[in-house]
């Protein structure tokens, strides 16, 4: 059970607390009463002003308690923000410590002041005054049959503390995660929580959704909405605004750019607040250029400074052509081909490192999990392409090509050529592989798909990625996440 | 896998490269994002009356 449902619990208890020192309160003999029925007089209304200032004293120690737990409550919270914030990013421990120690000290004194029971002793007071005032007053058990559901049953002091708790208990979490992820330079968040039959309609917009820094900043400026505080509302720490049950899950920019995927944007919309990163490849400066581009998205960036780059990066080897070889881990990329071809040789060298590298097993594709995640990618895709084309598929989808930029379009070509066994080019001519080079290696198809989707990732052509989406949703979502996987070491 | 037609009229220097040498060039997709350069390649080997010769990759090796 978490702390802050201990807290509610505790409320329950001081309740029952002060309506037994009530009781007990009610059992002197120094209250006046006349033919069985309390009734309003000095004498009773002086007394049951001192009984009421006393149980202050009374519910001390719970009191004393309660902000104990609550504390220990929004510690406990803050503490799993910082284990949350090391999943993303190992340096989350040390960099939390001093914003965790100060916004404790600001929590404990909120806590210290908000729990007052004043409010609610002048309530009972009330409660009591208005029933002995009544003609003829009232009976000692109709009191206390009135005070308990005052107090217990209608749960006077959760009802009167709990949003107050949620809140506190809330806002610290908040505010102290989001000191955390500017210290980490988080940019994008989900808005977690869920949705219920209470929740509010902005929060029900924006549950699960991936937001950025600038989205959520945005949120002062919308038109009101129920629940959000009128004055100095702050969308960080607020969230919708009074009892909201959500939070920010501060997130990289690299799944941020698979999540907004599949809310439709594409990884070229991180380019806009990413920090700037620079790749050194190699000596030959257009490898470098290629890489640094400002439409390659900091995914990209950041999976390739991951990674060891290959051994050598020429625009020459000693065998024709651009290839990469695994054996001696080299990428040859004619200069010809320019940065398509690159990116596609480069997009072999992170599959084959991710296969070296991911399980003993991975030498020969077929046996990891990771192996079979790109097959079953590869299958689905294939599946969608032949319902969509259905009929003379690879004559269809050349017509379809005619339509483009072919020069732009040879990966979707190679990919189909793939799942063609190489008819694609040696029968259609278009651009691929041909029968030859699939038949040597089974695993080609899955080599080459890969490597195309990452060139289509890397250029960050959003006609072209659209496209390459449209066709083959399943392995660019498999290349995504095996980028954000390498961009933020998880395994 | 896609299946497809097999016989697809070849045109061009496709056509010319089988007429000339009674089959299709041998190729392992070494021109594969390099078309024209490739067409090239097989109207000088029609020219020459030599046969498009393309090295089978290394080992190890993807294109």
């Amino acid at each position: 059970m978490s702390s802050i449902n201990r807290v509610s619990q505790l409320y329950e208890q001081l309740e029952k607390e002060l309506y037994s020192s009530l009781l007990s309160t009610l059992l002197s003999n120094e209250i006046v009463i006349n033919d069985g029925k309390i009734v309003f007089n000095t004498n009773n209304t002086k007394f049951f002003d001192k009984e009421i200032r006393s149980l202050t004293t009374d519910v001390k120690p719970s009191v004393s308690k309660i902000k104990t737990e609550l504390e220990a409550a929004i510690k406990s919270a803050l503490d799993k923000e910082v284990i949350e914030f090391t999943r993303v990013d190992v340096r989350a421990t040390e960099i939390s410590k001093p914003i965790i120690n100060r916004i404790l000290k600001h929590s404990n004194l909120s806590v210290s002041q908000g729990i007052n029971l004043d409010p609610l002793f002048t309530k009972i007071k009330g409660r009591i005054v208005a029933l002995v005032s009544k003609q003829g007053g009232i009976s000692l058990q109709e009191l206390r049959d009135s005070l308990q559901k005052l107090i217990v049953n209608k749960h006077l002091v959760n009802g009167y503390f709990e949003r107050w708790t949620y809140d506190i208990y809330n806002q610290y979490r908040r505010a102290g995660a989001n000191e955390i992820r500017k210290k980490l330079g988080l940019k994008f968040a989900i808005y977690e929580g869920g949705e219920i039959e209470t929740t509010r309609a902005h929060c029900d917009k924006y549950a699960g959704l991936v937001l950025s820094e600038k989205e959520i900043e945005g949120w002062k400026d919308l038109p009101m909405w129920n629940g959000r505080p009128t004055e100095g509302y702050d969308p960080f720490i607020d969230c919708g605004g009074y009892n909201c049950r959500h939070r920010w899950r501060w997130i990289t920019d690299g799944l941020a750019a698979i999540l907004l995927e599949d809310q439709g944007d594409g990884p070229k919309d991180l380019n806009i607040e990413a920090p700037a990163i620079t790749v050194t490849l190699g000596n030959e400066q257009r490898f470098n250029e290629y890489v640094n581009d400002s439409e390659v998205p900091e995914l990209v960036k950041n999976a390739i400074l991951k990674l060891p780059i290959p051994t050598e990066i020429k625009s020459k080897g000693l065998r024709k052509g651009s290839y990469y070889s695994k054996s001696t881990n080299s990428l040859i990329s004619e200069t010809k081909g320019g940065s398509r071809v690159f990116f596609h040789e480069y997009g072999h060298h992170i599959d084959m490192h991710k296969m070296r590298n991911n399980s003993t097993a991975e030498d020969i594709q077929g046996i990891n999990s990771r192996s079979i995640n790109m097959k079953d990618s590869y299958s689905k895709d294939l599946d969608l392409i032949k319902e969509k084309y259905k009929g003379d598929t690879l004559g269809l989808i050349k017509e379809y090509l005619k339509t483009k930029n072919l020069e732009d379009y040879r990966g979707l070509s190679d990919i189909i050529d793939s799942m063609s066994s190489g008819a694609f080019f040696d029968t259609y001519k278009m651009a691929g592989h041909g029968k030859r080079y699939y038949k040597s290696d089974k695993n080609n198809k899955y080599y080459e798909s890969y490597a195309q989707i990452f060139e289509a990732i890397a250029r960050n052509n959003k006609k072209y990625l659209d496209d390459i989406r449209e066709h083959f949703p399943n392995m660019l979502k498999f290349v995504m996440d095996d980028l954000n996987k390498i961009a933020n070491d998880l395994p | 896998m896609i299946y497809h037609k097999e016989n697809i009229e070849r045109e061009g220097v496709y056509k010319a490269y089988f007429e000339k040498f009674g089959k299709d060039p041998i190729t392992y997709g070494l021109y594969w994002n390099d078309l024209e350069t490739y067409e090239s390649l097989l109207a000088i080997a029609i020219k020459d009356n030599v046969e498009y010769l393309e090295e089978e990759p290394e080992t190890g090796a993807v294109y």
